[in-house]
């Protein structure tokens, strides 16, 4: 580059950068006007779309859910119901009859009241219409009828008694929408929560800014920003130079050390239904045998393994059931203790004596590649050969979750109280167990809660007797905010981050 | 000092080629096991401590060094092949046929490696081989090019005329004469080809479309380092260092062996 040349390279990068400057201050902002105080929160999983009823994927409830759009019944961060759009609500004695009353001050963000029959648009969409995902359509298998009596009082009535109904009302497949806005749901949320969808910059973020008009207790900040990261080492170094004023989930434990400083940071660990899971497909004839997924299940030591892929945060759970669902077992923890010896002696058992060969084929998610290195190497103790198989997720969710082209898998299952999930043959488990099956639509239909909660307790039991999987922990909701920031919940009871209390001191 | 480049190269790449061969009938440690406590620092008996899941370094660091190579070097060869006789043919030909070929050498030059690599992981699935395909295609072009450039300026010379004016057929000239007139060129491409596939593995196996989980390179294990870099750099260093001194290797090979072949360079030197 001659010097000509380069002087004026320098000169128009100059201007540029000018230019640039120039963008960055505020001509609209009047001095004394405060500035508006908007929350950056660190996340990983982008939605694939804005409309959850039509949207599968966790990435769109996480972010709408209870912050855009609200359900009659909330589920707290204890894993309770909570009232949200019904103030109160009663269940007939025989358990078939639902009467919500509806909150009279609860509108849309559009100013249009939360009616009963706004409710029963709402439902009866989610039921009719093809689009929808079976995750919401689903909800609504045991319901019959939905009917507004009045203006504020909406009826429900079952075909069979369903204990597990009411909690699917506080998911995805509860959610009220706006009538008026039914047809633009895939661009424009039309909701009635505290907050109201700005806009979304794709691969990068998503804005929300607080509901002016919102009928309950909003939150104190002006606007919260999501900021999807790919990569959680860039995330964790965004938060640390104050770029993020929270990371909703923690996906290095060993990087807790980065936010030791507790002048600068709070750090909260919580409970989530994030099940990670070593799946068998149960089509392969090793897998097929009781014995060979009984020996994995002895061969694996979790404990070691969340020690390595998780720094031994999260819990050890033995079943298809969080250490917070009411009929947890803590006794199924240990039903496979760590033993090769007797992992050994089952493969013998199966006929394997001379050894096993199993794909293991996994994505390339946080607690993928890690727990499979751990477990080719426990598995590789008791003579089992293990190929690990790396996919991008998308290329996963085609050829294990949608084609079942695989022997082993490792997923973390968040939705929550999917336990269910076994009792369908067609999921990617190949998991045909018609007991199980009845055993669970039994223990939902059962005459009283208690008997409900027995008869999920005896369902859990059934699967880790039958080792139809190996449950290698439950992932923990490990929340990193600055001191400023109040509010962020510490469980992740339901699919949302519900940021309706959140506040800041800044 | 005369050749430094070409000893500095050669001694460095004697060094990575001595460790793959070693890796190949002794290891200290089982590269995929894990043998000891995770996060050890550098010490007795792991010598440069262990990753994040208590495998140890130095077996991991020895084993991906034949799987750099082979992939450097299978790469190339495999490009090469295919590269040097489309070159030669465009070089010798004085038709549009010839001008067709390197143009097609240079829309080929337009896909990087790594887009390739996305679309072979897509179709089949990441591994070793398909991230040694990728690179092996999109080095071809570099290949078209020189052995080209290369064989227009032999096809120059008296001697080439000479043949051609008594009747040798096209093929054996190309086989007597543009051949090994043009081989020091090609293999001062080749040397520097290699350095530069193994760091193109290194960033497809960073970005998970190289080999496999139990098949370590040093591209995957600065991959699996990058989760710790705040607690532990050390496991970033050391495949980082061999990446860095494999590539200078061959490079500085390459520099060296130009200097040394081409003699109008050398006097200028």
């Amino acid at each position: 580059m001659n010097p000509r040349r380069r002087i004026a390279a320098l000169t128009s990068l100059l201007v540029v950068l000018a230019m640039a400057l120039v963008a960055c201050t505020r001509p609209d902002q009047l001095p004394g006007e405060p500035e508006p105080v908007v929350l950056n929160i660190g996340a990983t999983l982008e939605p694939t779309g804005l409309d959850p009823s039509t949207v599968s994927g966790a990435g769109t409830s996480y972010v709408l859910l209870y912050n855009v759009y609200e359900t009659l019944v909330k589920l707290d961060e204890d894993n309770q119901l909570r009232p949200l759009l019904a103030s109160e609500w009663t269940v007939s004695p025989d358990n078939l009859t639902y009467t919500f009353q509806i909150d009279p001050n609860a509108h849309f963000a559009s100013g249009t009241p939360v009616t009963a029959d706004a409710v029963v648009t709402s439902f009866e969409r989610a039921m009719t219409d093809d689009s929808i995902t079976s995750l919401v359509s689903g909800g609504f298998d045991p319901v019959e009828s939905v009917e507004a009596q009045d203006d504020d009082t909406l009826v429900v009535t079952l075909d069979r008694v369903s204990h597990g109904w009411l909690y699917q009302m506080s998911g995805p497949a509860g959610i009220v929408y706006d009538p008026d806005g039914l047809e633009t749901l895939d661009t424009q949320p039309a909701g009635s929560g505290p907050y109201l969808f700005d806009s979304w910059d794709t691969g990068s973020s998503i804005t929300l800014a607080t509901n002016p008009d919102y009928w309950g207790t909003g939150p104190r900040v002006d606007g919260v920003v999501f900021r999807y990261y790919a990569d959680a080492n860039a995330m964790n170094t965004a938060m640390v130079s104050g770029q993020l004023d929270a990371i909703s989930n923690l996906t290095i434990p060993d990087a807790l050390q980065l936010f030791e400083d507790e002048s600068r940071f709070k750090v909260t660990e919580g409970l989530t239904h994030g099940e990670v899971v070593l799946g068998f497909n149960h089509e392969n004839e090793a897998l097929s045998v009781l014995e060979v997924r009984q020996a994995i299940n002895h061969a694996i030591n979790r404990k070691q393994l969340l020690a390595t892929v998780w720094g031994s945060k999260g819990e050890l759970i033995g079943s298809m059931v969080p250490t917070f669902d009411p009929w947890f077992d803590g006794s199924l923890v240990d039903h496979y203790d760590y033993d090769p010896e007797q992992a050994r002696e089952l493969l013998a058992e199966a006929g394997y004596a001379s050894g096993l060969s199993l794909r293991l084929r996994i994505p390339t998610l946080p607690y993928g590649p890690s727990s499979a290195r751990v477990i080719t190497d426990q598995l590789a103790a008791v003579g089992i050969t293990v190929q690990v198989e790396e996919l991008q997720f998308s290329a996963w969710l085609e050829q294990v979750f949608t084609n079942k082209d695989y022997d082993m898998t490792i997923v973390a299952h968040v939705e929550p109280r999917d336990i269910g999930q076994f009792a369908n043959p067609d999921y990617y488990w190949n998991y045909d167990n018609p007991e199980l099956a009845e055993a669970i639509a039994d223990a939902d239909a059962a005459p009283t809660e208690e008997e409900w909660i027995d008869g999920m307790r005896t369902a859990a039991r059934m699967l880790t007797e039958d080792a139809a999987a190996d449950w290698l922990f439950l992932m923990p909701n490990i929340v990193v905010t600055t001191t400023e920031v109040s509010g962020i919940p510490v469980n992740a009871a339901s699919l949302a981050i519900d940021l309706t209390a959140v506040a800041t001191s800044r | 000092m005369k050749h430094s480049s070409l000893a500095v190269g050669g001694l460095l790449i004697g060094l990575i080629v001595a460790t793959a061969v070693v890796g190949l009938f002794w290891m200290p440690f089982d590269p995929n096991a894990l043998v000891g406590p995770r996060l050890q620092a550098p010490g007795w008996p792991h010598v440069l401590g262990t990753d994040a899941f208590g495998g140890d370094i130095a077996s991991r660091i020895i084993d991906g060094a034949k799987r750099c190579l082979l992939i450097g070097v299978v790469s190339v060869l495999g490009a090469g092949v295919v590269g040097i006789p489309v070159g030669v043919v465009a070089g010798m030909s004085r038709s549009w046929f010839g001008d067709v070929l390197a143009r097609a050498a240079d829309i080929l030059y337009g896909f990087p490696a790594l887009l390739l690599a996305i679309l072979f992981a897509a179709a089949l699935g990441g591994s070793t081989w398909t991230a040694m395909a990728a690179i092996a295609i999109a080095t071809v072009p570099a290949f078209v090019r020189i052995a080209r450039a290369a064989t227009m300026q032999v096809m120059g010379l008296g001697f080439v005329e000479a043949a051609q004016l008594s009747g040798t057929p096209t093929f054996q000239v190309a086989l007597r004469h543009v051949l090994p007139n043009i081989a020091p060129v090609l293999g001062v491409q080749a040397s520097v080809s290699v350095g530069l596939a193994i760091l193109a593995e290194a960033g497809l196996s960073y970005l998970g479309l190289g080999s496999g989980q139990d098949e370590p390179t040093w591209g995957r294990m600065l991959r699996e380092a990058q989760d710790q870099l705040f607690n532990a750099p050390l496991i970033a260093l050391w495949p980082g260092l061999a990446i860095a001194l494999a590539t200078l290797g061959f490079n500085l090979l390459g520099d060296g062996l130009r200097d040394f072949l081409d003699p109008r360079l050398r006097e200028i030197a």
